[in-house]
């Protein structure tokens, strides 16, 4: 059933896995961890890299038993067909909602620090062209676009160096000055930037190599630590403890003192140049639910499904009218769903792909 | 397509460069602004208002009304602000809607003036750069030859929002027909005026901060043999700040140690400089140390940490710190504060 | 005689009045009859003179016929050493005299045959002009299809290569040839162009950028996808690659299949000249591409929505220079941009003597009087003299044209969302390339999929055969 045409290489999966995860989150990562961890929370970024690998590992080994099965196909010869069906509506549910959590978040980025009173819809409607023309190819091409959105923002983390000048290396001290509490609770904000490790159950199946399927993930999840990490620790440097908690979008705070000779206030080119990334994000998860509807239905081809499901979430913008106020507090449970889908789900499916091979084995 | 966009063509729109706060007689915000004027028939290329009301922003409102285009602050370079403010206020409720505005550039640099800011931006220069950049070459070259810090909105709201430091910004005044600057100014831990730091003392400070662009000049006197005075100019090229951070007796102990590596352009009085390079040496040590140490005594009587001890602090005795976070000012004022100079000469020009 | 369609008439009374029936408005039309010596009976040949190698007809076969050949053994011989084909109906008849050939036709033979002894004007052999190059070949190609063949092969010393004839269209009046080496040429493409060349269902090409557009994938795209050159090197250097190359009789470029997204920006010069400044001439190329497509954008969008990122030195002057204009800068852009492409169209068309004095009157109208005016501003003159520098510098003119025109899109979407619009376009241009292809193979590798060990080939160019110092002349 793995279509054979949609392959992926190995350096595409890491791509694409890597670059759906650099997204919204990086922009308020630094704020909404050093709420919980303070200046430590580098070291709960490295606890939740850690937790977000160990999910990772969980899925590869589910789905490295059932070769050339579909995720759907794969939940249903676990669970049974209706469960699985279900689990599998629940996950087109939740990768549906995290394209407009998204999509919304990042327009409303935009409104505050570019455009502040372009029309909101227009601004939907503009992002989702580039998103549609991706997303309705073939998973190669996709696979390409990834590889050009990797190359093409190489440049952009390095430019947080140039906040090194005015840092002051001492804020990192003491480490763990208020003991472990504080750095276990920040473990909660950094699972959330990690998230985009879950597509791979969508795609190992159409993965070129599979046996580096674990690998390529981890990669992936390194290539994001030290984003992150570049990202929580400059910022950590730069501000003081208490700008930190009130700037909302710390990374773009940081960007905005950057004055080359011929270009003053680059976050503009930066955040402007930073859809590519976000866009990146959006078709992952949109695959994801397109693709997801295919397997589901046992539909021919995905890419008749993107224009409705796109029209979908204009409907829904029209209708929403989403605010930062609004959006936060959808974040606030979007949250521990996303946390209780990319990290839960794949321990339990394991665990019960576990018991159910043990049973199988006693009838036996 | 009008509607819906926030298009705003640049000849539309009117630039505030400037931005002046000085506290009017009535205990009113007076702000004074500086436009761009893109009018190519009008003489001069920037235009001064000014009016009086409660917040910068009302303030903004007045001004606006007294232009035409769309009032714009997105190219903000300077806010001054004069002492009489900062002596009786504190600055940064006063800036919070240029931080809570992500369009306001924060790295406007930040100037306080020893006068009335409508009189500092009233004055009739002779030479003709626009006044931004007028002001803004003073601090920055005044930044490189040590004589003043170098404060942008980013690093004022830093300053004032960290516990462990104090704020200090750059200070000029008006001398005759052109603006100088005269050194810098200390905020205290209420973010009022504290004390004033001449062009010598902001030379330590800056070294102290490690901010310092080489080569930094020191001139001081000292006696040769003959018990002469004699007059000598250091220029400092390489400096290291080493700091050592203890708790003795209910107080922080800091030892701070500073080797300098120097040369030495101005040399007056009866030195052999081969033979009392060591003397030579000796002596400015006690000339630095004693500098350093005047300049902290006065920090410490003043009750302001402009140099960041406290960060120090919080980082290698934060059991401490926490005890007197709240008031940082008063602990430093307590705290036992020790400065070693070394001095390495390694050259004395081309004559003996 | 459109009603003996397939019948050969019988009898050469027959043929010589069904033949002047059909070429009677036809002035060069020349029909003669003769008597073979070997039995005396009676041959009828025909032509269109100008077509026609008149000398090399009767030198080579009516002398022979009428004075030497003993017998009916040595006439049908003597008659297929020189045949374009034997032919036993009609319009493959009509086809092949409006084609060049000289009919021979014997009475009570059921075939006639087609003698190929035509001579177009062969065109001489010139510098192509509108590839021009520093160092590379002299002689371009021309519209005689053995010329150009020959061309190929003297660029190609030894090599074996494939040349294959293809007739097609409805009627088969489309006549290629597809050239290509069989080791280096990947099967599939070859198959691939094959089936697409056979496809063709116009009745006529009269170019090879029509062909080219039968032929390619994306019709709609606005990049080519095919090289079409005039220089036999360029094309030498393409099969050499491995590329599949078709030529056409009466055209004097050479298309070459298939191409990649950035070896458009390459040159012959490419080639002969000291790597370093290749590679430097290269960089230029790429970053002229990015100021062509995305300079007049950038710029509009930066005085419309985002004047913070000006730095303060500059928005005075520029704010200055533009208080004068009374139009918006999106329309300022679209004014200049229109009126520098007119001047470049009509210096195009124009003879060469005139053409400079276009030049004259656009560079005093746009450089001076319209900025004097007030109609557009400075700052607007140099973004899109800029622009037009750099589109010129794209050694091909298919993609240059294809990327002057992408600013235009470009332009209005800055004018709506600034920055943002034009990072949108960018997604778009590059989803688009990235989906492209050239006879299936993937257009813009190696920048997607990327292929870094390419890069250096393509980007840069390095010393051929790798750095190396010769021993011998040390000594």
């Amino acid at each position: 059933m793995g279509a054979p045409k949609q392959q992926l290489s190995h350096k595409q999966y890491i791509f694409y896995i890597y670059k759906t995860q650099i997204g919204i989150g990086v922009l308020v990562l630094p704020n909404t961890l050093s709420k919980m961890a303070g200046n430590s929370g580098w070291i709960s970024l490295l606890l939740g890299w850690m937790i977000a690998t160990a999910a990772g590992y969980f899925i590869i080994q589910v789905m490295k038993r059932h070769p050339g099965r579909t995720f759907a196909e794969v939940l249903q010869d676990v669970l049974g067909k209706w469960i699985g069906r279900a689990v599998m509506t629940a996950w087109i549910a939740y990768a549906a909602i995290a394209v407009g959590v998204v999509l919304f978040m990042e327009v409303i980025i935009i409104q505050v620090w570019i455009l502040r009173n372009m029309e909101q819809l227009l601004l939907i409607a503009a992002i989702m062209i580039p998103v549609f023309m991706i997303t309705r190819n073939r998973l190669q091409v996709q696979g390409r676009y990834v590889e050009f959105v990797y190359l093409y923002t190489l440049w952009m983390p390095p430019l947080l160096f140039f906040s090194l000048k005015d840092s002051h290396v001492l804020n990192l001290l003491p480490i763990a000055g208020d003991g472990l509490l504080p750095i276990l609770y920040g473990i909660k904000p950094t699972l959330i930037p990690f998230l985009g490790f879950e597509t791979a159950y969508m795609l190992y199946p159409h993965l070129q190599d599979k046996t580096k399927a674990f690998r390529g993930l981890l990669i992936a999840n390194s290539l994001a630590l030290i984003i992150f990490m570049t990202v929580v620790v400059t910022s950590t440097m730069y501000f003081s403890s208490e700008e930190l908690r009130t700037f909302i979008w710390p990374t773009m705070q940081l960007l905005k003192t950057i004055t080359l000779p011929f270009i003053e206030r680059f976050e503009i080119v930066f955040l402007s140049y930073y859809i590519i990334l976000v866009t990146q994000t959006l078709c992952a998860y949109l695959f994801f639910t397109a693709n997801g509807i295919k397997d589901l239905f046992g539909l021919q081809d995905h890419a008749k499904l993107i224009l409705p499901l796109l029209v979908l979430l204009l409907a829904a913008a029209a209708i929403l009218k989403p605010t930062l106020e609004g959006m936060e507090a959808t974040n606030a449970w979007y949250d521990i769903v996303s946390i209780g889908m990319g990290y839960a789900f794949p321990l339990l499916f394991w665990g019960l792909w576990q018991a159910r091979k043990l049973g199988e084995r006693v009838l036996r | 397509m009008a509607g819906c966009s926030d298009r705003t063509e640049l000849d539309d729109s009117t630039l505030i460069t400037i931005t002046g706060m000085d506290l009017a007689d009535n205990g009113k915000l007076a702000v004074t602004g500086m436009v761009l004027d893109f009018n190519e028939e009008s003489p001069s290329q920037e235009i001064l208002l000014s009016s009086t009301g409660k917040t910068l922003r009302e303030n903004r409102s007045l001004l606006s009304s007294k232009i035409g285009g769309e009032f714009l602050s997105g190219k903000l370079q300077i806010v001054i602000v004069s002492k009489r403010l900062l002596k009786a206020e504190r600055l940064l409720p006063h800036l919070d809607v240029a931080y809570r505005d992500p369009k306001i550039s924060n790295s406007a640099l930040i100037v306080a003036c020893d006068c009335s800011v409508n009189k500092l931006m009233d004055t009739k220069r002779s030479s003709q750069p626009i006044l931004t950049e007028y002001i803004r070459k003073l601090i920055e070259t005044g930044h490189a030859s040590e004589i003043t810090v170098r404060s942008t909105m980013q690093h004022f709201h830093y300053m004032e929002t960290e516990e462990g430091i104090t704020s200090s910004i750059s200070e000029i005044k008006p001398v005759g027909k052109e603006l100088a600057v005269v050194g810098t100014m200390l905020l205290g831990s209420d973010g009022k005026y504290a004390a004033h730091l001449s062009k010598e003392e902001s030379m330590l400070l800056l070294l102290l901060k490690k901010q310092f662009t080489s080569p930094a000049s020191f001139t001081t006197s000292i006696q040769d043999e003959n018990h002469n005075k004699a007059n000598v100019s250091l220029d400092i090229n390489k400096a290291k700040v080493k700091v050592k951070t203890g708790y003795e007796e209910g107080n922080f102990v800091f030892r701070i140690h500073l080797p300098v590596v120097a040369e030495v352009v101005e040399l007056e009085g009866d030195f052999r400089v081969g033979a009392d390079k060591n003397q030579i040496e000796a002596l400015l040590k006690e000339k630095l140390e004693e500098a350093c140490r005047a300049l902290i005594a006065k920090l410490q009587m003043n009750r302001v940490d402009p140099i960041g001890y406290g960060l120090h602090a919080r980082a290698f005795d934060y059991g401490h710190w926490k005890e007197v976070r709240s008031d940082w000012g008063k602990a430093f004022a307590e705290a036992d504060v020790k400065v070693s100079v070394t001095v390495a000469i390694d050259s004395f020009g081309v004559m003996e | 005689m459109t009603d003996q369609v397939g019948q050969l008439p019988t009898g050469i009374a027959e043929m010589q009045a069904a033949l002047q029936q059909q070429f009677a408005g036809v002035s060069d039309f020349i029909l003669k009859t003769a008597r073979l010596k070997c039995n005396g009976q009676p041959v009828l040949y025909a032509y269109l003179g100008v077509s026609v190698d008149e000398d090399k007809l009767i030198r080579e076969v009516v002398q022979p016929l009428v004075l030497e050949a003993d017998d009916m053994e040595q006439v049908r011989s003597l008659l297929e050493s020189v045949q374009g084909g034997q032919l036993d109906r009609w319009e493959d008849i009509l086809r092949g005299m409006w084609g060049g050939n000289a009919l021979m036709y014997m009475d009570k033979e059921p075939i006639a045959y087609l003698l190929d002894t035509s001579s177009w004007p062969s065109p001489q052999i010139k510098e192509p002009e509108n590839e021009s190059s520093l160092k590379g070949a002299r002689s371009g190609f021309t519209e005689s299809n053995p010329t150009n063949l020959a061309l190929l092969r003297h660029h190609l010393p030894g090599e074996q290569f494939v040349q294959k004839q293809i007739r097609t269209g409805p009627g088969g009046k489309i006549r290629v040839t597809m050239v290509y080496l069989p080791d280096k040429a990947t099967p599939e493409s070859v198959e691939l162009l094959l089936d697409r060349i056979n496809k063709i269902e116009v009745p006529s090409v009269l170019s090879m950028g029509e062909l080219a557009e039968q032929l390619e994938d994306n019709s709609y795209s606005l990049f080519p996808q095919f090289l079409l050159t005039e220089r036999p090197d360029v094309a030498a250097i393409g099969i050499a690659e491995g590329k599949i190359a078709l030529l056409m009789g009466h055209s004097s470029q050479v298309l070459l299949a298939p191409m990649a997204f950035l070896s458009f920006f390459m040159s012959v010069d490419d080639r002969s000249m000291r790597w370093p400044v290749v590679t430097f001439f290269r960089l230029l190329r790429f970053v002229g591409l990015l100021i062509a497509i995305f300079l007049p954008s950038v710029y509009i969008a930066t005085v419309s929505f985002h004047y913070e990122i000006i730095p303060i030195d500059l928005v005075l002057s520029v704010g200055k220079s533009l208080e004068r204009v009374p139009v918006p800068p999106i329309l300022e852009a679209f004014f200049m941009e229109f009126i520098l492409e007119m001047l470049r169209e009509a210096s195009l068309r124009l003879p060469p003597k005139v053409g400079q004095s276009v030049g004259i009157v656009g560079g005093i109208v746009i450089g001076q009087a319209a900025v004097e005016a007030g109609i557009v501003s400075n700052v607007m003159v140099i973004v899109v003299a800029l622009t037009a520098i750099a589109s010129f510098i794209q050694p091909n003119q298919d993609m240059a044209a294809a990327v002057r025109l992408l600013r235009f899109p470009f332009m209005i979407a800055a004018y709506l969302m600034g920055m943002i619009g034009i990072v949108i376009g960018f997604m778009v241009l590059v989803c688009h390339i990235a989906s492209m292809q050239s006879l299936r193979m993937p257009f813009g590798s190696p920048l997607f999929p990327i292929r870094l060990g390419k890069w250096s080939s393509v980007l840069a160019r390095l010393p051929i055969g790798g750095f190396r110092r010769r021993k011998d002349s040390e000594r």
